[in-house]
């Protein structure tokens, strides 16, 4: 008796089901590994001090973090301080430490507020409840001098900022920067 | 005459995968050009000392105040590419020379009956110390082992 074979099967392409499956696994990595739209403010022209001691640190809380960048602010000798407050904007604005038209000193303000809350005093619940987990990141530039820093240091410690982080670089960043 | 007609063929069926590859490999070169995939940022994470007078108005913590002032590093910069750090009667111009000079110190106070907790230390720099020694300062102190420092005002 005579066999009957399978049936002579003609593709006109290649099987691209394997690549498919391994795009498919690519795609869903760099969605869930990406950054895309967060942003948390950070100048990356400031040149951060290099020190042996930084460790790594995940900020998986942006509501409770706000970065500050702080430079020298040319050619005025007063500090720039810029940062994202609120989301309200994808850029860091500027906030003054002191605003000389009114007196006012809108860092503070802004510390306070997301320190304590809206009312940006102590106590209260809600909105206007503490946030004790709250911390200041400083980014400033290794090149400015302490008396830029300062008044930044000041304001974090009258609006009762127990945690000021300083974004620094690792020994190895600053190889592999030199090497470019 | 009967003609040969050709061996039945049996073609692939399925849906078209290509505007499915398309569309995905765009979406991929999207995602692998618009992420961010610098590593993890590095910080230096700070525990402030404690002090009753200045601003900040911190509440106490459980066991109150240390009770010991904190060893003050005043810091200088008579030039602008060196700094010259200050603690008593020590004196160091680079950073190592600073760890060995703070861990002899706190060695001492240990042995002096002092509580490691309660040592501190407070970086006092001159306004003109530019930032990056003060971060060396700040990193000296704490691989000498001392978990509390901060900055204080300018002299």
């Amino acid at each position: 008796m005579k066999r009957r074979g399978l049936p002579q099967v003609h593709s006109s392409h290649p099987n691209v089901t394997p690549l498919i499956d391994i795009v498919m696994c690519l795609v869903i990595f760099f969605m869930l590994v990406a950054k895309i739209g967060v942003t948390t403010g950070a100048d990356p022209t400031i040149e951060v001090p290099v020190s042996s001691l930084s460790r790594a640190l995940q900020i998986d809380s942006l509501s409770n973090t706000i970065v500050l960048n702080v430079r020298e602010k040319k050619p005025l000798d007063e500090p720039l301080v810029t940062a994202i407050v609120d989301g309200s904007s994808a850029q860091a604005q500027e906030i003054r430490v002191v605003d000389p038209s009114t007196g006012k000193r809108p860092l503070l303000e802004v510390l306070r507020r997301l320190r304590f809350g809206n009312d940006s005093k102590p106590g209260g619940t809600g909105v206007n409840g503490d946030n004790d987990e709250f911390r200041v990141i400083i980014r400033g530039d290794k090149e400015m001098g302490y008396r830029f820093l300062e008044p930044v240091l000041v304001a974090c410690a009258e609006a009762n900022v127990n945690k000021v982080i300083y974004q620094t670089k690792s020994r190895s960043e600053l190889v592999e920067d030199n090497s470019k | 005459m009967k003609l040969r007609t050709s061996q039945k063929v049996h073609y692939e069926s399925g849906p078209n995968m290509t505007p499915l590859v398309d569309v995905v490999m765009v979406l991929l070169i999207f995602l692998m050009m618009a992420g961010k995939f610098t590593g993890q940022e590095r910080y230096l994470v700070s525990n402030l000392p404690l002090r009753q007078t200045g601003a900040g108005g911190a509440t106490p913590p459980p066991g109150g105040f240390p009770k010991d002032e904190p060893l003050e590093v005043e810091v200088t910069s008579p030039v602008p590419d060196r700094f010259v750090a200050r603690v008593g009667q020590y004196r160091a111009e680079s950073a190592a020379e600073l760890q060995q000079i703070l861990k002899q110190l706190q060695a001492q106070l240990i042995d002096a009956g002092k509580q490691q907790e309660d040592l501190q230390v407070v970086i006092a720099p001159d306004r003109a110390v530019k930032y990056k020694f003060l971060i060396d300062v700040y990193t000296a102190a704490q691989l000498a082992g001392f978990q509390k420092v901060g900055f204080s005002t300018s002299r």
